[in-house]
């Protein structure tokens, strides 16, 4: 009788070691995966392109080489989602302080037609230093989205001329050696995109 | 102004006293008829304001309108003496992709308020008369279904803002 209670006790408190130690298991599994944004890691090629900056220079990836880079897709006639993105990823990137330099956002945009070199210097140098405005025909166009299987059309244009654009929602983004890693989108919130800039800043 | 001062004066001298109170009465009531008539539509506009964007991009109009009338408000646009033109419009994502639409009118129920905020409807401010600046405030007219109109002051805001 007395070797029966002591069975039980014995069980119960294996019961107890073991449930701590499933606590204690699923918490350190949460702190291993600190993404707030959806992780791509291995499921998208490296960042390659061939456009223009907003200088009118003829670029490739590699000029962001050593940079934390944020792809979007846009055109500056979109007054709602593309500035709000924008506006978005600038509160994230200036939340760095002094890391805010080794981020890169790449504004691509898919309205070469009325985004010149010029509008595009103007328009992403209102969202910071860190903001680059890149376009190009629609042959290099094509073959980045294409890469990062994202589409753009043009909607027809109205009596004034005026046309709306419509455009992948996501945020690309790169390590400083160009593996894709992580992608977020206009409705994500600058404090997860900062909490993520950090992480991936923190193990290089 | 002198002209619309002097017609009141010349009606005292020639009516008796009774009559030109009558008259007060009857101006005062007309004014306030017509105060009625063309006061916004039972509805109150709050956080109104602007992103201001370089250059002549078209910017987008926020605004929060509540209804607080007992009949259904219906919103058919906005014009604004800043801009040639304003269009009402629709951000959506579907799909990972964002488009926008017109939006030809918009009802707000009793009691409902409307959000026009980023990622969603918005104002299109286009072409703008004069270029603006951040911090300055500029009209715009909300127009309603049977022809009331509602006048907001927008504060103009940078481009890093939501």
């Amino acid at each position: 009788m007395s070797g029966k209670i002591r069975m039980s006790m014995c069980h119960w408190r294996w019961m107890a070691l073991v449930s701590a130690f499933t606590v204690f298991s699923l918490t350190a599994c949460q702190q291993q995966a600190p993404w707030a944004l959806d992780n791509i890691t291995g499921l998208m090629p490296k960042l390659e392109f061939n456009l223009t900056n907003d200088n009118g220079q003829a670029v490739t990836a590699d000029a962001y080489h050593g940079k934390l880079v944020l792809l979007y897709f846009g055109y500056t006639n979109c007054p709602d989602v593309c500035p709000t993105t924008l506006a978005t990823l600038a509160q994230s990137v200036r939340a760095l302080g002094a890391d805010a330099d080794k981020i890169r956002v790449l504004f691509v945009s898919v309205d070469p037609a009325r985004d010149t070199a010029q509008v595009l210097k103007s328009y992403t140098g209102a969202f910071g230093p860190q903001f680059v405005g890149l376009s190009g025909n629609e042959k290099s166009l094509d073959a980045l989205t294409r890469r990062y299987r994202v589409v753009y059309s043009l909607d027809k244009p109205d009596a004034q001329g005026n046309y709306a654009v419509n455009h992948s929602s996501g945020v690309f983004i790169f390590d400083a050696n160009g593996n894709a890693r992580l992608l977020g989108s206009s409705s994500s919130k600058a404090p997860e995109i900062t909490q993520d800039l950090r992480h991936l800043l923190a193990s290089g | 102004m002198t002209a619309s001062q002097l017609v009141p004066d010349t009606r005292c001298i020639h009516y008796r006293r009774s009559h030109s109170l009558a008259m007060v009465m009857a101006v005062i009531i007309t004014l306030f008829t017509c105060s009625l008539a063309f006061a916004a539509p039972q509805g109150d506009v709050s956080n109104a304001r602007i992103r201001l964007l370089p250059g002549d991009l078209p910017l987008a109009g926020y605004f929060d309108l509540m209804n607080r009338g007992d009949q259904t408000l219906v919103l058919v646009g906005a014009t604004s003496i800043a801009f040639k033109m304003v269009h009402m419009h629709r951000s959506m994502e579907h799909n990972g992709i964002s488009t926008m639409a017109p939006v030809g009118r918009l009802e707000i129920k009793p009691g409902a308020t409307v959000h026009f905020a980023p990622g969603g409807y918005h104002l299109m401010l286009m072409q703008a008369v004069s270029p603006l600046k951040v911090g300055e405030t500029v009209p715009v007219a909300l127009q309603f279904a049977g022809g009331q109109t509602h006048q907001v002051m927008f504060t103009v805001n940078g481009a890093g803002t939501e």
